[in-house]
């Protein structure tokens, strides 16, 4: 099982490039993919989706172009977009049921089936006769998680879906993302690390329409081992700082004093200690010098 | 801060491309509309004289009328929008939190959409400005150009009701927060405009007052006016109107100002708990089965083939249904469409004049035809609902991302659709078999009903419903598809104006149907299934269309959209979009065909004006051309219903009656028959028409004077074309005239005969070519029907091959007025004094059979007692299909041929109404003596001698068998009927004595007053001895005419009444009276005295007289409302003071209470 995305580009009407020459391939498990705001996440997973053409490129899903088979890739498909409504008057199980529909489950009692089982798994059983509309943000997300189970899919696209979710909310959601993700492809798109960490067996980080690096959570880890320092430092001090180090990341104490991380590949000077290294440093290491 | 959302609001729309396609398209049509109707695309008009100015402040105003209405579509799209955007975008999260007052917040929304809606609406008014211009002064539509005309529209109407309606939208769409229930206050609107015209029938004030639009204030106004009024006079604006405009102020202000002060700035609605939610609350219906909780779903049957796509659309068809139905604005439409329903059919089985049965067909046609246009708008805004509901809310990206086909999608809309049209069907036939069971009518015609409403009907709207899913798909926003829709709908009706006559480019428009009971729609239903197979296939391929360009996941420029479809077009959409096409051009091909033959069968490749001046030139020569006479008919003809199909042949008499010889026969033929014409003499064609069906004949042996001829005719129908019938002959009910058969003589002589023209006397008004005839036929027809001619019936023999043959025979010579019938008849036999009278009727049909043979036996016994016996032995009335022609009665030698509708007239419901059965049937008996026995001259003033004097006896006959109030009532409706009908005359009213044919407003109206009037002043039986001395004359002598009668009225009356002569027959003359004022005395005991003032002007041709010398009649009541004395008095001045002393206390006064004066206001007549 693998998805093979080859020379993808896609530009908007207003110049923007979304997606520019873009070649990545993803297998089994879940897929992390990291990018600040704007970086073209939401363009690639939209597109991998067959709700937007490329301008040029393929998606290959196992070997199927997607873009040429849209129905038959969209069996296969569970998709969760970034931000999306239901109908207001409709509960969970009603509109879990249009979704059967459209994702052609025939028999009245397989609907009543599928449908049970994913308000299970996303523990939105007893809460099934509510209006979605009246939902709270993380039960949407998980409302969204249960539509795009119904088909069983092979391939699973969410969409920054932790964003504004509270921690509880948010766990509560990743635990189910989890659960369903061991025996498919799960493309997961945030803007915060800590997601990545906690759930991918494998991850890029992409800017401005390219993938910068595709790399497992733990190699991108060891790969700045011993090349992250920090140091205590004041407000004042910080500009010089940073003009003289790569500094990837700082952070207030309570008595107002600030943490930098630094990368070097060798101790910058005595006031710098080594401390381990982390995704987030690998992350901004990365997209430190790139224009946001 | 109210000005910043005023200007960012005004910069919003001044921006948008839709203000622009508004204006261009109001600008436009206003433009259309001025030059097609001054006649810009018709070629210059030749209308001379009096015509009605198309730029007159009446005329401005009625033009507006229909903008009017179109502009309330701006209100939501604009007005609603302001507010709803803030919604749709969810800004109204940020914006509400904003340091701004509701007061700024919402006027500055309201006031700059509004001046938008108003500044586009400005555009009509500029169209109708260059329009007028363009068409010019010397146009004769054009009068003088006015700008107080569109000043006084736009003040009065235009802008106050954008404004009413504005705020209410603005009201509503504030409340819900939902854009449709804009739209949806719109169509309840025009729905609450039909239930008030409807509900106050009867009552104009109320209607005038409550009309959201005023229009019917206006035609309150203004429904007397005579042209030069409406040529002239501006709209009076103080009175109804200005109330009706107070009282909508009123109402929409009152619900702005609940708005207003309910409304806050908050995420939730704070009106959300007002409206009733129709949510699905299954409370505790099944109780949670305990399944073991799953780590995965469990693998079940996908199935992706093509009958289970086709389930899955009708599957959420159904969803798509429900979503609809369970809206509370559905139940509103729904409900107010109903009670529209209910309305519309208490008029049309309660008109002013008569009342019709609750039957099936009466609800199936007027208060269906509204019913639809509901259910049509219903379905333009439901459309879009559909179409956009699921973008709207950002559901569109999840679906999107399922396998399921685009045409399943897209057909689960359309079917949703149609769904609720159907259901909207449903409704209209229970709440129609509830009104029939609350009528006490247990006759149920489901099968009419379901034909009708599901047959005919649902394929008009299924049309509608494929157009408005084509048109959402396809239009980049909600708004300018509603507003595309409604303008295919209107813009259609404006084709005409355009000068297009054609079927095939009127979109879903369709002939409109005729119901009979005695063969349904007949030949109407293949044109009108062709026309549907057409638009069907049209909407096959706006189907493929849509489907080629439906919007699945982003599609971010147009380029895209069409490189999609390209990709889109294959396999099955190339299949249905051939098939449709194929479909769609072989019935374009038909109708076209079917048009065209009928523009040339009927000669119209030339102008119908051409033809005749053609003709005149050709034939003019001829018009006074001596003629011998027919005497007598032997005709045989035999009918195939089945067939629709005739074969006759004709033998004529023709006897010269002049004293020259005569050797040319001008011959005439029937426009619908091809009729081959047999001279047994030697002769010549000279010359021949054969557009008109005219030829002309030489005889080599001229005819004699004294002396008879033969000819002979074998005449045939021609077959029915798709769109026109051709053939007189039906299934069932067939009836055919005298016009089937040829005449002499040049026709068509337009030219206007004074009664003072000593040449009138020689010919009759009916017929240059016949005085009084006889006739012989031999008649036939299948075994199951009936066949009847005039005359007796001589012999009959049933069932031979098949076929039934009559033979009849009239016993003594009639006027050349002929009708045979043809049909499944049921018949109802009397004898009344040595008269069999025979009524031949549908089965169904019986309950107005008594009291038209009561009508006719009434007619019988006051007719022969002053005027001489009836001179047949049998009397039939005979029903015709209402398909055949309108809802009248004639009299043809002793046949009446009745419509329908006089048999299906609710004459149990008409207390206090004319009785229909019995005054129609009074009044054609009437004309055995005046109008057939007495044929008057062929010159002006004919109708006089005929309709006048018999709507007058037909009048005493009211009188002496129902009683005086009905006969008041009577005369109220021939008062109303003169007023109105000369408010409506197009050219020029006519003198009594001169009255034209045509003119039934003068000939019956102001004919039956002025005969009741004479009467009542002279008495009953005088006015008879003259009419009978009248009638003897005219027996036996020449023809007369008007002036004949008017010199015996003269010779026979008192000098003291000639002025009464005057006024009614001579000249045009009115009276306006009215009570100034009235004091009481009571002077103890039962007497009182009344100290009366009142006015009398009197106007003859127009001009206020200064002299007058008239009686005047005062009438005293007391609380019972009986008549305690009659005074007359002389008057002789413009204001009058008369003291009256009665015997009783006075509770009311009349002026005028026998209506014996024509006064168009007769409202100050009592006190």
């Amino acid at each position: 099982m693998r998805l093979r995305i080859d020379k993808l580009s896609k530009t908007y009407k207003n110049g923007v490039k979304a997606i520019n020459e873009l070649d990545l391939v993803i297998e089994k498990g879940m897929f992390g993919l990291l990018g600040a705001n704007g970086a073209g996440k939401s363009s690639l997973m939209r597109t991998i989706a067959t709700l937007q053409n490329p301008d040029s490129g393929h998606v290959y899903f196992n070997d199927i172009d997607v873009h040429k088979n849209r129905m038959d890739f969209r069996k296969s498909l569970g998709y969760l977009p970034q931000d999306f409504g239901v109908y207001a008057k409709d509960s969970a199980e009603q509109l879990l049921n249009y979704f059967a529909i459209l994702k052609g489950i025939a028999s009245k009692k397989d609907r009543t089936k599928v449908v049970e089982e994913a308000l299970h798994l996303t523990n939105l059983y007893d809460v099934r006769r509510k209006r979605v509309s009246t939902y709270s943000g993380g039960m949407r997300q998980r409302f969204g998680i249960a539509q795009l189970l119904l088909n069983n899919p092979k391939l699973i696209i969410v969409d920054e879906p932790t964003a504004g979710l509270d921690p509880t909310e948010r766990n509560r959601f990743l635990n189910v993302l989890r659960d369903i993700g061991s025996d498919n492809i799960v493309i997961f798109s945030t803007h915060l690390v800590e997601d990545v960490k906690d759930l991918c067996s494998d991850m890029a980080v992409m800017n401005q329409g390219i993938i910068l690096s595709k790399i497992t959570p733990s190699n991108a880890i060891n790969s700045l081992n011993g090349k992250i320092w920090t140091m205590k430092t004041t407000k004042e001090k910080l500009d010089t700082l940073q003009q003289q180090y790569k500094v990837l990341s700082s952070n207030y104490n309570e008595d107002n004093s600030i943490n930098i991380r630094v990368f070097s590949d060798t101790k910058p000077d005595d006031r710098f200690v080594s401390v381990q290294s982390n995704l987030e440093d690998y992350y901004f290491s990365l997209t430190q010098n790139q224009p946001i | 801060m109210k000005s910043a959302i005023f200007n960012y609001e005004l910069k919003y729309w001044l921006k948008s491309p839709l203000t622009y396609i508004f204006v261009a398209v109001f600008f436009g049509l206003a433009l259309i509309m001025m030059l097609g109707t001054g006649g810009f695309f018709d070629g210059p008009s030749n209308e001379t004289g009096n015509v009605r100015l198309l730029n007159s402040p009446h005329e401005i105003n009625f033009i507006f009328r229909y903008f009017n209405k179109f502009l309330l579509f701006l209100i939501p799209v604009i007005v609603g929008t302001s507010l709803y955007r803030d919604y749709k975008s969810r800004t109204f999260h940020i914006t509400y939190s904003f340091p701004m007052a509701k007061r700024d917040y919402l006027l500055g929304k309201l006031w700059s959409s509004v001046l938008i809606v108003i500044v586009i609406s400005l555009f009509v008014g500029l169209g109708l400005m260059i329009g007028e211009w363009i068409l010019g002064i010397e146009n004769p539509k054009i009068g003088v150009f006015n700008i107080w005309s569109y000043i006084h529209s736009y003040a009065i109407f235009t802008i106050p009701n954008l404004l009413f309606f504005s705020v209410l939208v603005f009201v509503v769409v504030g409340m819900s927060r939902n854009i449709y229930a804009g739209f949806i206050t719109i169509l309840l609107l025009f729905l609450f405009q039909i239930i008030v015209e409807n509900l106050f029938t009867g009552k104009p004030f109320l209607i005038a007052l409550f009309d959201p639009f005023a229009q019917n204030a206006v035609l309150y106004e203004t429904h007397l006016w005579t042209r030069d009024e409406v040529n002239t006079k501006y709209i009076p604006v103080i009175g109804i109107i200005f109330y009706n405009r107070i009282l909508w102020a009123t109402i929409v202000g009152a619900a702005f100002f609940i708005f207003y002060k309910n409304f806050e700035l908050l995420h939730e609605s704070p009106f959300a708990n007002w409206l009733p939610a129709f949510a699905n609350s299954k409370k505790g219906a099944n109780q949670p089965k305990q399944i073991p909780s799953t780590k995965s779903i469990s693998q079940v049957d996908y199935d992706f083939s093509f009958v289970a796509q086709f389930k899955n659309m009708l599957k959420l068809s159904i969803v798509d249904f429900k979503f609809i139905i369970r809206s509370w604005m559905f139940f509103a439409l729904a409900g107010f469409g109903i009670l529209a329903l209910v309305f519309i059919l208490l008029r049309t089985t309660n008109t002013g004049e008569f009342n019709l049965l609750p039957v099936t067909r009466t609800i199936v046609s007027t208060p269906l035809f509204f019913y639809s246009l509901i259910i049509m708008l219903a379905t333009f805004i439901y459309g879009g609902m559909l179409v956009h509901r699921a973008k709207n809310i950002r559901m569109n990206h999840l679906i999107d991302a399922t396998p399921i086909p685009n045409w399943s999608l897209l057909g689960s809309k359309t079917i949703a659709l149609i769904l609720m049209q159907i259901s909207l069907l449903l409704l209209l036939l229970f709440s129609g078999i509830i009104i029939q069971i609350y009528n006490g009518h247990f006759h149920f015609e489901f099968g009419q009903y379901l034909f009708r409403l599901f047959v005919i009907t649902l394929p008009m709207l299924a049309i509608w419903a494929v157009c408005s899913i084509f048109v959402h798909t396809i239009s980049p926003n909600l708004f300018l598809g509603l507003f595309v829709l409604i303008l295919i709908w209107l813009g259609v009706d404006s084709f005409q104006h355009i000068g297009l006559q054609t079927q095939l480019l009127k979109f879903n428009a369709y002939p409109s149907l005729t119901y009979s009971d005695f063969y349904a729609y007949g030949q109407q239903l293949p044109g009108y299934f062709s026309l549907i197979a057409y638009w069907l296939s049209f909407a096959g391929i706006l189907t493929v269309v849509s489907y080629l360009f439906w919007q699945r996941g982003l599609i971010t420029s147009i380029k895209e959209r069409f490189s999609i479809a390209k990709n889109r077009m294959k396999g099955i959409a190339w299949i249905v979009l051939f098939l449709s096409f194929g479909v769609f051009l072989f019935f374009g091909f038909k109708i076209y065909k079917a048009e065209t033959n009928a523009v040339l069968d009927a000669g119209f490749n030339q102008s119908k004006g051409d033809i005749m001046a053609n003709y005149k030139t050709n034939f003019g020569q001829y018009a006074d051309t001596p003629q011998p006479k027919i005497t007598f008919i032997d005709l045989d003809l035999a009918i195939f219903p089945e067939e629709n199909r005739f074969d006759a042949k004709a033998v004529y008499n023709l006897k010269n009656k002049t004293s020259n010889p005569i050797d040319l026969l001008l011959i005439k033929t029937g426009f619908d028959e091809i009729t081959k014409t047999i001279i047994p003499q030697k002769h010549r064609l000279i010359a021949r028409d054969s557009i008109m069906q005219f030829a002309v004949y030489q005889l080599e042996n001229s005819i004699p004077p004294n002396d008879s001829i033969t000819i002979q005719f074998e005449i045939k129908n021609k077959a029915n074309s798709l769109f026109t019938r051709n053939s007189g002959i039906i299934k069932n009910g067939t009836y055919l005239k005298h016009d089937i058969l040829p005449r002499l003589g040049y026709a068509y002589d337009d030219r206007v005969v004074e009664p003072s023209d000593s040449t009138a006397r020689m010919k009759n008004y009916f017929y240059s070519d016949a005085d009084l005839v006889q006739l012989q036929t031999k008649i036939s027809t299948s075994d199951e029907q009936i066949a009847i001619a005039p005359g007796d019936l001589i012999s009959e023999r049933k069932n031979e091959n098949g076929r039934n043959h009559y033979v009849y025979k009239t016993n003594k010579k009639v006027k050349l007025n002929f009708s045979f019938h043809f049909g499944m008849y049921e018949v109802q036999r009397e004898k009344y004094k040595g008269i069999d009278i025979e009524v031949f009727h549908h089965e169904n049909h019986t309950s107005n059979v008594e009291k038209m043979i009561h009508g006719l036996e009434a007619a019988l016994d006051y007719n022969t007692k002053y005027f001489g016996a009836y001179p047949f032995s049998t009397i039939r009335i005979i029903e015709y299909p209402h398909t055949e022609e309108d809802y009248s009665a004639t009299l043809m030698a002793n046949n009446i041929p009745t419509s329908e509708i006089q048999f299906i007239i609710n004459s149990a419901a008409m207390e206090g109404k004319i009785d229909m059965p019995f005054y129609v049937m009074a009044h054609e008996l009437t004309h055995q003596w005046f109008g057939n026995d007495a044929m008057p001259a062929a010159a002006l003033g004919a109708k006089m001698l005929t309709e006048s004097i018999t709507e007058y006896i037909t009048l005493n006959i009211y009188k002496q068998i129902l009683g005086k109030e009905a006969a008041d009532r009577f005369l109220q409706v021939q008062h109303k009927r003169y007023l109105r009908g000369r408010a409506r005359e197009g050219k020029e009213e006519h003198a009594l004595y001169r009255v034209k044919s045509g003119q039934q407003y003068i000939a019956y109206g102001k004919g039956a007053v002025a005969f009741n009037t004479l009467a009542h002043y002279i008495g009953e039986e005088k006015m008879n001895s003259v009419l009978k001395e009248y009638l003897m004359s005219a027996k036996t002598g020449e023809y007369p005419t008007s002036l004949d009668l008017i010199a015996r009225l003269k010779a026979a009356i008192d000098d003291n009444y000639h002025y009464l002569i005057n006024d009614f027959f001579e000249t045009i003359t009115h009276h306006d009276i009215g009570i100034d004022e009235v004091k009481y005395n009571s002077e103890g005991g039962d007497e009182q005295t009344v100290n009366l003032s009142f006015s009398v002007t009197k106007y003859k041709d127009g001009k206020a007289l200064t002299n007058l010398n008239d009686d005047v009649e005062i009438g005293l009541y007391n609380d019972k409302n009986e008549l305690i004395q009659l005074e007359k008095t002389k008057v002789t001045q413009k204001t009058n003071h008369i003291k009256l002393v009665s015997n009783q206390k006075v509770h009311q006064i009349i002026l005028d209470p026998n209506y014996l004066l024509i006064d168009k206001e007769r409202a100050n007549n009592s006190q």
